[in-house]
C-alpha cells in the first residue's frame, strides 16, 4: 500500500494489527508491530516523500511470522551502518528511527544504494 | 528542581493533545487516535520527558473521563481502551530504552579497555618512577664520597703529582660534578613529577627577587664576559612562589642563556604585567634553538644536537617547567634572528585591604630587602 501521508500510516498500522492478529499476535507485540509499521512509514514520508508498505504473513519451519517491507525511491542511504547506530542522527541520538525498528524485530535487512531509494524488510516470529 | 518555562510550556502542550485523544479513543476506539497516542509519546522523548511525565498525562485524562461517565460496564471498556492507548505512547521510551541500553553496553565494553589501559600505564608509570629514584638516591651517596675525595685531591692533598696527572685528576673532578648535577637534577624531576616536591608559596616582590637571581649568577656570565641586564620592572608586582625553586627557575634560563651567547654579550631580563600576571623574559643574542629541535625543547633529556658542549643534564627545561607548572605558570620561548628568549607567566599575586597591609607588615620577603 501507498505511504505519503499521516493517514496512510494510520491504515497501514491499522491492516498490519488486523493481519497481526489473525496470526495469532496479541498484547504488547501489537503494538510493537504497529510501532515499527509508523516508523518505517515515517522514515519513507521524511526521507522520500512516498513509498510503499507490503505487510504478508511468512512462515519458517511451521512457524508463523509476519513480515513487513518499506520501500521507496528516495536518496537511498549513504552509510547503512552509521544510520544504524543509536547515535543516528534521524533518531536524534535516541534509538528512535531504523535503529529502533531493528531492535523491535527478530529479523532485519537494510538494501540501500544512493540515488537507488531504500528496501527496508523485516520479519518479526510468533513468539 | 522546577522545570524551566519553555519545558512547562512544552508538557502543558502535550497534556492538551493527550486527554482529547485518550476520550476520544476510550469512546471510539480507532487506529488514528493509536497513532496520535504513539505520535505523542516519540515527541515527549524528543522534548526530554519520560514515563513518569506520560503516567501523570494518563492519569488527569483518565480521572476526567471517569468522573464523567459513570455507566455500569462502560468502566471497564474505558480501562482497558486507556491501557491500550497508554501502551502505544510508551512503545516509542520502549525503543529508545533498548537503544540506549545497546549503547550502553557498548561504551561498557570501551570503557572498562580503558580503565584497564589506564591501570596498566599507572603502574608501569610507577615501577619506572620507583626504579629512577632508588638508583639515583644509591647513585647519590657514593658519587658525592667520590667528588671529595677527587676535590680534595686536586687541592693537594695526596701530594703534587705531574702535570699529566693534574690534568686526568681535572677530567675527572669535572665529569664528578657533571654527574652529581645530573643524579640531582634526576631526582629534583622524579620528585616534581611524583607530586613529592613541596613547595614553601609564599607572596614575594618581583624586584628583589629577579635582583638576587641576576647577583647570584653573576659569577656564571662572568668567565665569558657575559654581561646580564636586568630591565624595568612593574612597580609593586608580586608573585606568590617558593623562593627558592623561583631561583631555581632563574638560573636554569640565566644560564642557558650565557651558555649560548657570544663572548663579550648580553642577556636581557625583563618584566611585564599582563591581564592579571606577570611575565617574565631572559632573551639572548645566541645562535636561537634549531627548528627541527623547538617542540621537543622541554622534553627530558633533550638537547640540540648544535649544543657543542653537552655540559648540562638535558633536564634543566623540563625541571623548569615542571616547577613553574606547580607554581601555576607556564613557560614558552620565541625565536628571532639573533634573538632568543624564553619567557615564563605566573600569576599576579594581590591581596586586599587589611591582608595586604598585614603581609606587608609581616612578611619581609613581601616589601623587599
Amino acid at each position: 500500500m501507498e505511504i505519503a501521508c499521516s493517514a496512510d500510516i494510520v491504515t497501514a498500522r491499522e491492516r498490519g494489527r488486523a493481519l497481526a492478529g489473525s496470526l495469532g499476535f496479541s498484547g504488547s507485540d501489537l503494538t510493537v508491530i504497529a510501532t515499527v509499521i509508523s516508523e518505517l512509514a515515517r522514515n519513507i514520508i521524511e526521507y522520500a516523500n512516498t513509498g510503499t508498505i507490503e505487510l504478508e504473513p511468512v512462515e519458517r519451519n511451521g512457524r508463523p511470522g509476519m513480515g513487513i517491507q518499506a520501500r521507496d525511491e528516495g536518496p537511498g542511504i549513504e552509510d547503512i551502518a552509521s544510520a544504524l547506530s543509536a547515535g543516528a542522527a534521524g533518531g536524534s541520538g535516541l534509538g528512535l528511527g531504523l535503529s529502533g525498528v531493528r531492535r523491535m524485530v527478530d529479523e532485519f535487512e537494510v538494501a540501500s544504494h544512493p540515488g537507488q531509494g531504500t528496501t527496508v524488510t523485516v520479519r518479526k516470529w510468533l513468539p | 528542581m522546577t522545570a524551566p518555562r519553555s519545558t512547562k510550556t512544552a508538557l502543558r502542550d502535550l497534556a492538551a493533545q493527550y486527554s482529547p485523544a485518550l476520550r476520544e479513543y476510550c469512546a471510539a476506539g480507532g487506529e488514528a487516535a493509536l497513532h496520535r497516542a504513539y505520535q505523542l509519546g516519540r515527541r515527549a522523548i524528543l522534548s526530554g520527558f519520560g514515563v513518569l511525565e506520560i503516567m501523570s498525562l494518563h492519569q488527569e485524562g483518565l480521572v476526567a473521563i471517569l468522573l464523567g461517565r459513570l455507566e455500569h460496564g462502560e468502566q471497564a471498556r474505558i480501562g482497558r481502551r486507556a491501557s491500550e492507548f497508554l501502551a502505544e505512547c510508551l512503545a516509542p521510551f520502549e525503543l529508545s530504552r533498548r537503544g540506549f541500553a545497546d549503547a550502553h553496553a557498548a561504551l561498557s565494553a570501551v570503557n572498562q579497555g580503558l580503565q584497564m589501559q589506564l591501570l596498566e600505564q599507572r603502574k608501569v608509570a610507577q615501577v619506572r618512577s620507583d626504579v629512577i629514584g632508588t638508583v639515583s638516591h644509591e647513585m647519590r651517596t657514593p658519587l658525592t664520597s667520590i667528588h671529595g675525595a677527587l676535590s680534595l685531591l686536586k687541592a693537594g692533598m695526596g701530594g703534587e703529582l705531574n702535570a699529566h696527572g693534574q690534568r686526568l685528576l681535572e677530567v675527572a673532578c669535572r665529569n664528578s660534578e657533571r654527574l652529581v648535577r645530573l643524579v640531582n637534577d634526576v631526582l629534583d624531576l622524579e620528585r616534581l613529577e611524583s607530586g613529592t616536591m613541596t613547595f614553601n608559596m609564599r607572596p614575594c616582590a618581583l624586584k628583589p627577587l629577579l635582583e638576587d637571581a641576576v647577583e647570584a649568577n653573576g659569577a656564571y656570565a662572568a668567565p665569558s664576559a657575559v654581561t646580564l641586564v636586568l630591565g624595568p620592572v612593574p612597580p609593586g608586582a608580586r608573585v606568590r612562589v617558593d623562593c627558592d625553586q623561583f631561583m631555581q627557575v632563574m638560573a636554569n634560563l640565566l644560564s642557558n642563556a650565557v651558555k649560548f651567547s657570544p663572548a663579550g654579550g648580553t642577556v636581557e631580563i625583563e618584566a611585564q604585567r599582563r591581564a592579571g600576571r606577570v611575565k617574565v623574559s631572559v632573551s639572548d643574542h645566541g645562535p636561537g634553538v634549531p627548528p627541527e629541535f623547538a617542540d621537543r625543547i622541554f622534553q627530558k633529556f633533550a638537547q640540540a644536537e648544535t649544543t657543542c658542549e653537552r655540559k648540562g643534564s638535558g633536564l634543566g627545561l623540563s625541571i623548569t617547567r615542571a616547577i613553574l607548572e606547580n607554581m601555576g605558570g607556564e613557560i614558552g620561548f620565541t625565536v628571532a634572528p639573533g634573538l632568543t628568549t624564553f619567557h615564563f607567566e605566573l600569576p599576579e599575586w594581590r591581596a586586599r585591604g587589611l591582608a595586604r597591609q598585614r603581609l606587608a607588615e609581616d612578611d619581609p620577603c613581601l616589601v623587599g630587602r
